[in-house]
């Protein structure tokens, strides 16, 4: 695997959990502060589809480059690694995901 | 049975399943991640074996050579040819008057009728010729590796059912744990590290179960899977009534035939492996296995490498020895080939940096998931009001299997270092340092209450960091110049441990304010109520 090809993994992963992630109003509420509203159904629906449609794009360029054989497990891993990098995010620079908005 | 009900029943099981086995989950699931490096590890604690490959292409039939004469009368004659993890060749045969001489291989319904740990070993520094002299320790691939799978225990296989249990156990959990996790979504990412008391804790374990799921769940079925024959013998015995050995012969594409009781001689083996090369398309050898050398009947296997795939299968070619000529090479069976697949993911024979990393660092995962689901129990039974002799039981079993057995690993390596090297019996008395740390420090978690934590993680900062100092003085290979010979095993086993002494100090000092106690919310000075 290229290391082009990890980074844009790697970075593929991270986007996608984090959409995935601050889809969720606990996790809005570390980023942006308690009175953050409540995304609409919609909205929420479509953040997390474009963050699943990021995972699985993830996990393309995994295949594509390691083959059938190494990607499954390496795939398996980037993304729990990438899902462990936006749990620490939240947990330790919350501020990261907030762009200079006060509220998304 | 109610919602409730059935997951109060699951926590019920996810709870005591833990407790019982969690210990030894711990042992196993820490020698398995440190078993990922075993190779890597073997060249630090062996430094004659830090070999620098061979200077030109290895000849098989110079060591048949050379070192098959001892081998006539042994039942089987092994040559492991020198690789990138393992830069030395290995012979393996039975010696006259050993007990492995009287093996009887044809005859054995075992699938691997003499396994290669029973073999006397020569070692050969392929660059020089030279016999590298016994290294006089069992290293990591003949401790860690050989514990994490079967606790020391091969005899009749008892470690290995005993691993399959807690296997078991382990698949049992990850199941019981995602059902009774009841926010399992809504705190996929939740990590509150502002929260004190169980909370904390409980938040590490589910972060460690839930993000790592796959991972676990693949190394706890793939290990399950690797000893089906033994787990699941009555289908076999049904099946295949000459028991593992016909289910490996037959499934794998193997061979087998008697010795004639007759003289007889090896063609080239350089050749049978240049066939055999051909044959696969691609490929290095990885090892020769004669089987009945010196007799008219015997065989020659020659197994691919596994390094640039997932699935553990070797592809064995067989040979007449005497004429050189194929006798066969088929490829396994559909069902084996799925099982070979499932079975490399847990082995990692393959080649592949960045891969094994990962598997390292998620072993490591793997080991706190199981640490902080022991601490969460102890945490919430000191809140409940649990008994205080119960409790500090518990709590010094915990610590004991989990930095106690880190502090006795240090220790192992430090007395790699510090014994010297002519040593009689000296493999056995680094174990004998291992197990004496080890209880040492069980011993020390049940009279240091409270303060056991700190401590033993300062014993494993300091032992880490003289593991790393010893190598240097003992064996001239420093840092530096074993970086800039570019001999990564040597210097990613010294970076890791000093990594781990790092954190390992950092622990230490974090539990020793004052206000820190190792059971978070609950108060130092209460513990030694």
């Amino acid at each position: 695997m290229t290391f082009g090809a990890f980074l844009l993994t790697c970075l593929a992963a991270y986007a996608g959990c984090a959409l995935i992630a601050l889809a969720q109003l606990s996790n809005r509420q570390r980023v942006y502060g308690r009175s953050v509203p409540r995304l609409s159904v919609g909205v929420a629906l479509l953040r997390r589809s474009a963050g699943a449609a990021l995972l699985i794009g993830a996990v393309a360029i995994v295949l594509a480059q390691s083959g059938a054989s190494f990607g499954v497990p390496l795939a398996i891993l980037l993304v729990s690694g990438a899902a462990y990098g936006v749990m620490a995010t939240l947990a330790w620079a919350p501020g990261l995901f907030r762009f200079g908005r006060t509220a998304a | 049975m109610s919602d409730q009900g059935g997951r109060e029943a699951l926590r019920w099981l996810h709870t005591w399943l833990g407790l019982a086995l969690g210990s030894l989950l711990f042992a196993i699931f820490w020698m398995g991640t440190l078993a990922v490096f075993d190779r890597e590890i073997d060249r630090w604690m062996m430094p004659a074996t830090r070999a620098s490959g061979p200077a030109a292409p290895f000849s098989a039939d110079a060591t048949w050579q050379r070192f098959g004469a001892q081998a006539t009368g042994s039942p089987l004659w092994v040559l492991t040819l020198p690789s990138d993890r393992e830069p030395f060749a290995r012979i393996q045969f039975a010696p006259n008057g050993s007990e492995a001489r009287a093996a009887r291989i044809d005859s054995s319904r075992k699938g691997i009728p003499l396994p290669r740990e029973r073999l006397a070993i020569v070692l050969v520094d392929p660059a020089t010729g030279a016999v590298i002299p016994d290294p006089g320790t069992k290293g990591a691939t003949g401790f860690f590796f050989p514990f994490h799978w079967h606790l020391m225990l091969g005899q009749g296989g008892i470690g290995q059912w005993i691993v399959g249990l807690a296997g078991l156990a382990m698949l049992i959990s990850i199941i019981s744990g995602v059902i009774i996790h009841r926010d399992i979504f809504t705190q996929f990412f939740t990590l509150r590290t502002g929260k004190r008391g169980g909370r904390l804790t409980l938040d590490l374990h589910n972060a460690a179960g839930v993000l790592a799921m796959p991972f676990h769940a693949l190394i706890a079925f793939s290990g399950l899977a690797i000893f089906y024959f033994l787990y699941f013998p009555a289908p076999l015995d049904a099946t295949h009534p000459g028991g593992e050995r016909q289910l490996f012969l037959e499934s794998r594409a193997g061979y087998s035939r008697p010795q004639a009781n007759q003289p007889g001689g090896v063609a080239s083996l350089d050749k049978m492996i240049a066939e055999s090369q051909t044959l696969w398309g691609g490929g290095a050898a990885a090892r020769v296995t004669i089987t009945h050398p010196g007799d008219a009947n015997a065989y020659v296997e020659v197994n691919r490498t596994v390094d640039d795939r997932v699935p553990n299968d070797s592809r064995p070619v067989y040979f007449d020895a005497a004429t050189g000529s194929r006798l066969k090479f088929a490829g396994i069976r559909p069902i084996a080939t799925a099982q070979r697949y499932i079975a490399g993911l847990h082995f990692i024979g393959f080649d592949h940096w960045l891969l094994r990393w990962l598997y390292f660092i998620f072993g490591l995962v793997g080991c706190g998931l199981i640490a902080t689901g022991a601490l969460f129990w102890v945490q919430r039974q000191k809140k409940v009001g649990g008994s205080s002799r119960v409790m500090a039981l518990a709590e010094a079993l915990t610590v004991a299997s989990t930095t106690g057995l880190i502090g006795a690993t240090c220790a192992y390596l430090v007395a790699n270092r510090v014994l010297p090297a002519g040593l009689a019996g000296r493999a056995n008395a680094e174990l004998l340092v291992f197990v004496v740390a080890w209880a040492g420090l069980a011993i020390h978690a049940l009279l240091r209450r409270g303060r056991a934590w700190s401590e033993q993680w300062g014993f494993a900062a300091l032992a880490a960091f003289a593991a790393v100092a010893l190598n240097a003085v003992t064996t001239g290979d420093t840092l530096f110049r074993t970086i800039s010979a570019g001999d990564w095993a040597v210097a990613g086993t010294d970076l890791t441990l000093l990594a781990g002494a790092l954190i390992s100090g950092w622990a230490c000092i974090r539990l020793r304010r004052p206000s820190a106690s190792p059971l978070p919310g609950v108060a130092l000075e209460s513990l030694s109520q």
